[in-house]
């Protein structure tokens, strides 16, 4: 008995007991939200099939059920739609990578390619494809339709960042088309309702100017609700554009963002803690926001339309001062102290240069792999350039794989002979284990790159803090309304009811 | 006597002016320096996280609203000058009153004055640096100007 009670630790046991009483409430997400007034619009997938990952579809399809699960009417946009014609790719899962042709790409293509796959979206319920031309009469019809409700609007795909100004970020749409945040601004502009969105691409928090009466610049409001969630700022790239379907690889926004919405990770476990801050039984945009915040171990820096205000409203005459040692108390100075525990920062007098100290040491390792991944892909190609020529010798055809005697070397069964070879040969298992190893560095970066996010987290989180502070202390009567009214807006559940 | 007037008006226009152009670089390496020590600032961010030019763009619009700022700032310099250089006792205090009008700043314009306080003072004693480096340029301690 004693044993069995020692299998559980105490966190496992909060988190079992949170699961069942987030589990409740979310079975009880459909009886009260049948009169759901929100139309959600889902817009997905790739800008051409080379940049359609098969994360993209399964993150479309995950947001699909979550919205699904609380009766909301949801219309998708995802790819070239319902037409005929590959639009995902994917990778194989590890277990599944055991081409018999892997020498031969290794040696001669693209080692990576070897373990692509391709083929049809398989999102249900498709109204249309994302192309400009069909998207955007799509969006406007939509807009107009839903006048009299709560817009929320969801894009899980990619971004190109503007050399101008933020409101020139895009969103890439399928055909390699664009559409730009002035002018999604320009298409919710008639809108009297409340307007949402989460964006989760790469430089998405150039459309947090959505919520402003000029895209381009200035702090004053639109005149209807408008407030947004963004996985990164207008100037840094995302996470989540990976072509795994593995569900341990997904760090993104969307991942965090919805988990906490339902109550459930994307493998089906239960969340690790409870996102209803003001326990009033829901969880708003905000608060699975503030939970992103805190739980996401990824590269993305997430903000929302108000944190972009704090930001922009700082006057000229604090923006640059040195930050104060003491914290003001508030949401962000609060996941500022959680996160310095759960990253074993000590809540010193130093804690600052500490936190910049350890930036800069993940920075010096970053260097260290880099040095060793360009060491390694000269050796590659080394070892490539003397395989190559010698199979080439043995074996012409294999110059032109797109010629009749590469076909016919191929029928005759050579290509599983010099793979045979292959597996014997020194050089080639060199070959093997230095890219291997070119790998295995790459996720080693990506997770130094997450830790430093960490680090940079923790800053921002006391930027934020000292912000929030500061707009009570400095800002017009007109700032802090149009703050309020930001927090309003971005305070509203999924659903609105 | 007319020429020697002329001259010094010149200086101190030249001394206002350049006052006035430095105060807002020198509050930005002011609290640029000390934001190093302290280990955060905004500009310490920003230049990991944005664009080079964005920063740019937030160090001329801090340039423009603080002009009427700096102006006064400059004035003071000049009114430091009138007060101070005439004699080789208050000489040597010439430039005090910058760093003073920072404090006077901190004081009266923040509400927790302890935030703007040190970059203040420091913006005072670079300028007050550089006005006496304007002052030995000038020569006006060579010229018998100092009793």
């Amino acid at each position: 008995m004693n044993n069995n009670l020692r299998m559980f630790d105490s966190r496992q046991i909060h988190r079992l007991i949170t699961g069942l009483l987030l589990g409740a409430s979310t079975a009880l997400i459909p009886a009260v939200a049948l009169q759901a007034d929100t139309t959600a619009v889902m817009v997905g997938g790739g800008y051409d099939i080379h940049g359609s990952q098969g994360q993209i579809e399964l993150n479309v399809k995950w947001v699909q059920g979550v919205l699904k699960a609380q009766n909301t009417n949801v219309e998708t946009f995802f790819t070239d739609g319902d037409e005929a014609g590959v639009d995902v790719h994917f990778n194989l899962p590890s277990n599944q990578q055991n081409s018999t042709m892997e020498p031969l790409a290794r040696i001669f293509g693209d080692w990576v390619l070897e373990n692509r796959r391709y083929r049809e979206n398989t999102v249900p319920d498709v109204s249309g494809s994302t192309r400009r031309e069909e998207l955007e009469p799509a969006l406007r019809q939509i807009i107009d339709d839903s006048a009299d409700q709560d817009l929320l609007l969801i894009y899980n795909g990619h971004g190109s960042q503007s050399l101008s100004t933020p409101d020139h970020v895009t969103l890439n749409l399928w055909d390699n088309t664009t559409i730009t945040a002035n002018e999604l601004h320009g298409l919710i502009k008639p809108r009297s309702s409340p307007f949402r969105f989460i964006f989760t691409q790469c430089y998405s928090g150039g459309f947090h100017r959505l919520a402003y009466k000029n895209p381009t610049q200035g702090l004053e409001l639109a005149d209807n609700a408008r407030c947004g969630f963004t996985a990164e700022s207008a100037y840094r790239l995302a996470e989540g554009c990976s072509a795994s379907i593995e569900t341990d690889d997904y760090r993104d926004y969307t991942t965090y963002f919805f988990s906490a919405l339902s109550g459930y990770e994307r493998n089906g476990d239960i969340i690790s803690q409870d996102p209803d801050l003001n326990k009033d039984g829901t969880t708003s945009l905000r608060e699975a926001h503030l939970f992103t915040l805190e739980e996401a171990f990824s590269t993305d820096l997430s903000r929302s339309t108000s944190e972009d205000y704090l930001t922009r409203w700082q006057p000229w005459y604090l923006r640059w001062l040195p930050s104060q040692k003491n914290l003001p108390n508030n949401e962000y100075s609060r996941i500022f102290r959680d996160l310095a525990v759960r990253h074993n920062v000590e809540l010193t007098e130093t804690v600052v240069t500490d936190i910049r100290e350890s930036i800069a040491n993940v920075d010096v390792r970053v260097a260290d792999v880099m040095q060793q991944r360009r060491t390694l892909r000269e050796q590659t190609v080394q070892l490539q350039i003397q395989l190559q020529s010698a199979l080439i010798n043995q074996w012409p055809a294999l110059l032109g794989p797109y010629t009749g005697a590469y076909q016919d070397m191929a029928d005759r069964g050579e290509l599983l002979e010099i793979v045979r070879q292959l597996n014997d040969n020194a050089v080639y298992q060199k070959l093997k284990d230095t890219q291997d190893l070119d790998h295995a560095l790459d996720d080693s970066l990506l997770q130094l790159e997450r830790e430093a996010t960490q680090y940079q987290k923790l800053l921002r989180m006391r930027h934020l803090s000292e912000l929030k502070q500061q707009l009570v202390e400095y800002g017009s009567e007109q700032e802090k309304t149009d703050y309020q009214s930001l927090l309003s807006c971005e305070e509203s559940p999924l659903v609105a009811q | 006597m007319i020429a020697k007037r002329r001259t010094n008006l010149l200086y101190l226009m030249i001394l206002w002016l350049s006052i006035s152009a430095l105060v807002w670089p020198a509050f930005v390496l002011a609290s640029t320096l000390l934001s190093w020590f302290a280990g955060q600032s905004w500009q310490l961010d920003a230049w990991t996280q944005i664009p080079k030019r964005e920063i740019l763009k937030q160090f001329i619009q801090g340039y423009i609203s603080s002009a009427v700022f700096a102006a006064a700032i400059g004035l003071v310099a000049v009114i430091d000058h009138a007060l101070l250089s005439r004699y080789r006792l208050t000489w040597v205090l010439g430039g005090i009153l910058l760093p003073v009008a920072g404090i006077v700043i901190a004081y009266v314009g923040y509400q927790n004055p302890e935030i703007a306080l040190p970059s203040l003072v420091l913006t005072g004693l670079i300028l007050a640096v550089v006005h006496r480096l304007a002052d030995i340029i000038a020569g006006n301690s060579r010229r018998g100007r100092l009793r």
